[in-house]
């Protein structure tokens, strides 16, 4: 409630903020207002950069120290590199940005001189008036020494930018996980496309900064190009919102050899060598630059480990086909030789939207991948499983590499088959963190809703003398067909012409049984768990008639109700493009359908789910029956959707239970 | 402590067209962001028979089409793109660079395709275009063409003339291996050493070193006297400052250890110069313990090896 004694304060309190936060330049006051970060870039043992922006001109100062009461070191605004929107200072010349709101202002402040290992705080100020930090909050951690042995924790994701609640999920996840353990995080790499659809100045805004600023103020993000930022963004010349937005090592400030690019790179942290490729649009050929330069820096490397990564996966069944696509290819058949040559241990890509891990590989570069004559272990390299992967101390060519895809960080994951060197493959949101402590590299894939859904090793002791295995167990092929019921539609309820699917009969879904769901189970911000029951499975779900592809043995005089949600996404602009949405479902007993945690369509269920469901009418499956949902189109959303059904059987000893929906829309005209 | 601004490279955003003749494309619209270019293919061409079809969509598909290597299919979309906008500067690019990916192709189409037609009439107009950057984007892959052609003096040119407008390390290098063809080795070795002091760039000290070499092999042959050149010394002396440099450096070794023995193959040293090359071997054979090599490292093999045998033959 807002009383009149609450508004005015509420209005002195904007009118004080405004007065501190204006400076008067000529006659005009100017409100300075803080718009991006201060984020952390380019850091090594003695250096960083801490950047951020103001729309208005200010006196940008960075105050730093030990100690967050005590600032007591000051960067002069003389020696902060500003950078301004298009247009806004025509004397600005070569210091423009790319793209950027009209009246931005970019500031770039490298701090040089400092000592390894070592924590400071900082603060940004405009003149006297502080914007940010100066609290436990703001600080930073400059590299340890090369070569030193220190453990070190990686944050890795990949294909995240959609600004959206899976994306935030993920990365919340994360950092809940990081919590838990007491064990921050060092670096932050992005495997690419962090900023859908195109990687314009504002998509990195909301879909980038806004979303890891309290990861970002910490943790230096080490990019790489992913073909949506390359929309936008182009590597040769190393412009747009991408290059604005990271400033990333050209000429070795942190290591490994000048690249004279932003668009690939090398640094190295303690005693791991870290490499960037740009696969999306440069030359990827071993006569191109970026091969020469790799196979260069490569020779120079002398870590205990190496860490490459870049966007496009040599090897990936997920959204994208590695045997089909040419950047992929490219990657695999050109790149990965010089890559195992060179001693490399990991390989972390994104761009497929899934997470892909393999077994210890070497040498599979032929098109189509196929597993015989490349794997040198075949087991799971889960430390309480088979155990981890072994490699010799140092760095040794074609001793193995593991590969990960990691492009599950908020856009849309889906399958379509198993690339024959995978050992986990999981279609579920998430991301990767790494923990490499001396001889020992650690990898866990953190889903979103905070449990480890993969754990790998590999151990780098004594001599190991590397041995193909003739026969690796690999995974079973992915069969989505496979013994799919044919279910027709119901000839009782007539289906529309020209339809659209928007989710795909026989698609995977989340689900839940035997159990209560919370009472946002359908809403797009609810997180299925595996700690609260969910499970995913292919639809129809139910038992009896053998009409389903998720069989629920234990459901018969066990439990009458299954909570099923699915996610589905939309182009902008593509709801206003609809005249009906319809629900197509075979179904045993009654159900009710939610859009985006709204009530669309209730059938055979007269009372609950509020208090209890009651009243649940006999209903025999009998192929799919279209049900128009009329008022459902104003629930849809850009990107993300969440459709939720819950279907009940009419009593526990029923001989048989269904629950088997898609969606489909029909387009104007 | 000491704070130091950093400057960064920037370029005006007009450059855009610039970019598109030197990048693979891909540009699928916001609606087709996250799919498979096969399904972006069968979207696209479902909007065609629906909506009719433009200029743009043709782009967009051929962009999907080369995704998935079916060049062929690019190469008519991008037809069909002009053939409706012929002043469609990413399209005409894009064609004239898959062109010249069939240039040295042993299966070439056949002539009626649009790929085996000349990628020099395909960007002709655009090398006198009026915006600056089209017109260098234009010039620079004609002298990818005409290096492609071994046309090494048009290469040479072209590169110039581009390099004189915007620099660009591929272009650089692609000038110098044209220069030394045609015998113009202090012209190459320029260019490349204020590349190199400009960039520190591994990959034109690289190619600096070859060229010394190179250089100081060629000026030996022209030789009649058979004594050493000055200059024949200051290209030695040169490519061994960035040798031992190298060899100090790097684990890997086995490339610096070739040069290292042509050096001293030079220098008249062939006990030296068989040490290096066996050392090379010897690091090269741990490398190339895989059914799967990399094949530049194969290469090196081959070369260490004959010149191991030349070295060991000239003692004898
Ligand atoms: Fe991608």
């Amino acid at each position: 409630m807002c009383t009149q004694s609450n508004l005015i304060g509420i209005l002195k309190l904007v009118l004080v903020v405004i007065g501190c936060a204006s400076r008067v330049t000529g006659n005009e006051p100017v409100e300075v207002t803080l718009t991006r970060g201060p984020y952390l870039q380019l850091g090594s043992p003695d250096s960083i950069s801490i950047v951020w922006r103001t729309v208005g001109k200010s006196q940008p100062a960075v105050h730093f120290g030990l100690d967050y009461t005590n600032l007591d070191h000051t960067v002069p605004a003389t020696s902060i590199v500003v950078r301004t929107a298009p247009k806004v200072d025509e004397s600005a010349g070569p210091l423009s940005l790319h793209s950027a709101p009209d009246g931005t202002y970019q500031y770039e402040a490298t701090i040089t001189g400092l000592e390894p290992d070592t924590r400071y705080y900082y603060s940004i100020s405009d003149g006297t008036k502080q914007l940010a930090g100066g609290d436990a909050n703001h600080f930073f951690r400059t590299h340890p020494l090369r070569g030193s042995s220190r453990s070190t924790r990686v944050w890795v994701v990949g294909d995240s930018g959609t600004g959206d609640a899976r994306q935030a999920a993920v990365h919340n996840a994360m950092r809940g996980y990081v919590e838990k353990q007491n064990k921050p995080l060092d670096l932050y790499l992005h495997v690419g496309d962090m900023a859908y659809p195109k990687g314009t100045d504002a998509e990195f805004q909301t879909n980038f900064f806004d979303v890891y600023q309290p990861t970002i103020r910490n943790t230096v993000c080490w990019a790489s190009m992913g073909n949506h930022e390359g929309q936008t963004s182009k590597g040769l010349l190393g412009i747009g919102p991408y290059y604005d937005a990271y400033i990333c090592p050209k000429r070795a400030e942190a290591g490994g050899l000048p690249s004279t690019t932003e668009a690939f790179y090398s640094f190295d942290f303690a005693n791991v060598h870290f490499v960037c490729l740009d696969s999306h649009d440069l030359d990827r050929k071993p006569a191109g630059i970026m091969a020469h330069w790799l196979r260069a820096d490569l020779e120079k490397a002398n870590t205990d480990w190496i860490v490459a990564y870049w966007h496009h996966p040599p090897y990936t069944k997920g959204s994208h086909d590695s045997d089909k696509e040419e950047a992929l290819i490219e990657m695999r058949e050109l790149i990965m030789p010089i890559i195992e040559a060179g001693g490399v241990d990991l390989v972390l890509t994104g761009h497929s939207h899934i997470y892909e891990r393999s077994m210890l590989i070497d040498g599979a570069y032929q098109t189509p991948t196929i597993a015989d004559g490349v794997v040198l272990d075949d087991g799971d390299g889960d430390p309480n499983g088979d155990g981890p992967y072994r490699k010799s101390k140092g760095l040794h060519a074609h001793q193995g590499t593991v590969q990960v895809v990691t492009g599950n960080g908020g856009a849309k994951v889906s399958r379509m088959g198993t690339s024959p060197v995978m050992k986990r493959v999981i279609v579920e949101y998430g991301s990767v963190l790494l923990d490499i402590d001396g001889d020992t590299l650690v990898g866990s894939m953190i889903n979103r809703a905070g449990d480890r859904s993969d754990l790998f090793s590999i151990v780098k002791q004594g001599t190991v003398v590397p041995k193909v295995i003739a026969s690796p167990k690999t995974l079973p092929p992915y069969t989505v067909a496979a013994n799919r019921p044919k279910i027709s539609p119901s000839e009782m309820t007539p289906f529309p012409k020209n339809t659209i699917t928007v989710v795909k009969p026989n698609s995977e879904w989340d689900y839940l049984v035997n159990a209560t769901p919370s009472p946002s189970w359908t809403s797009v911000s609810f997180i299925p768990s595996d700690e609260s029951g969910w499970k995913t499975g292919t639809t129809g779900i139910g038992y009896g008639d053998s009409d389903d592809i998720t069989d629920l043995k234990d459901m018969k005089n066990s439990y009458t109700a299954v909570y099923a949600r699915k996610d589905f996404e939309l182009a902008p602009g593509t709801k206003e493009k609809l005249s009906e949405l319809g629900l197509a479902i075979a179904y045993d007993d009654g159900f009710i359908a939610y859009l985006n945690g709204n009530e669309v369509l209730r059938v055979g269920v007269k009372t609950g789910p509020d208090g209890k469901i009651k009243d649940v009418k006999s209903h025999e499956a009998d192929g799919y029956e279209y049900f128009a949902l009329p008022n459902a189109i104003q629930y849809l959303n850009n990107d993300e959707n969440i459709l939720s059904v819950e279907g009940h059987n009419d009593s526990l000893d029923s001989s048989d239970f269904s629950l088997d929906p898609y969606l489909i829309a029909v387009p104007k005209d | 402590m000491i704070v130091k601004p950093t400057l960064r490279h920037c370029k005006a955003c007009r450059f855009v067209y610039f970019v598109f003749a030197l990048c693979p494309i891909e540009v699928p619209s916001a609606a087709f962001g996250h799919d498979s270019p096969a399904t972006v293919i069968s979207q696209l061409t479902a909007i065609m028979a629906d909506k009719g079809v433009s200029a743009e969509l043709f782009f967009r598909r051929a962009s999907e089409f080369r995704a998935i290597r079916y060049y062929h299919r690019a190469a008519y979309d991008l037809t069909q793109a002009l053939a409706i906008d012929n002043n469609m500067v990413a399209a005409r690019l894009e064609l004239a660079r898959l062109q010249l990916q069939e240039i040295g192709n042993q299966h070439r189409s056949k002539s009626d395709n649009p790929l085996s037609r000349d990628p020099l009439e395909t960007i002709a107009s655009l090398t006198t275009h009026e915006d600056q950057a089209v017109r260098t984007a234009a010039i620079a892959l004609r002298g990818e063409i005409h290096l492609a052609r071994q046309h090494w003096e048009e290469a040479a040119n072209d590169f110039t003339q581009a390099l004189s407008i915007e620099s660009n390390l591929s272009w650089c290098l692609w000038r110098a291996e044209a220069q030394m063809q045609l015998g113009l080795v202090d012209e190459a070795i320029e260019g490349l050493e204020s590349a190199h002091a400009i960039t520190q760039s591994p990959v034109v000290r690289r190619q600096l070193c070859d060229i010394y070499l190179e250089a100081a092999m060629k000026t030996r042959l022209e030789d009649k006297t058979h004594g050493r050149f000055p200059s024949e010394d200051s290209y030695l002396e040169q490519a061994s400052k960035i040798i031992k440099d190298e060899l100090f450096n790097n684990r890997l070794k086995s490339s610096w250890r070739i040069r290292s023995g042509k050096l001293h193959m030079l220098y008249g040293e062939s006990q030296k110069a068989r040490e290096e090359f066996s050392e090379a071997l010897e690091e090269l054979s741990a490398r190339l313990e895989t059914p799967n090599p990399d094949p530049a490292l194969v290469q090196d093999r081959i070369t260490a090896q004959s010149l191991l045998a030349e070295c060991t033959q000239q003692s004898r």
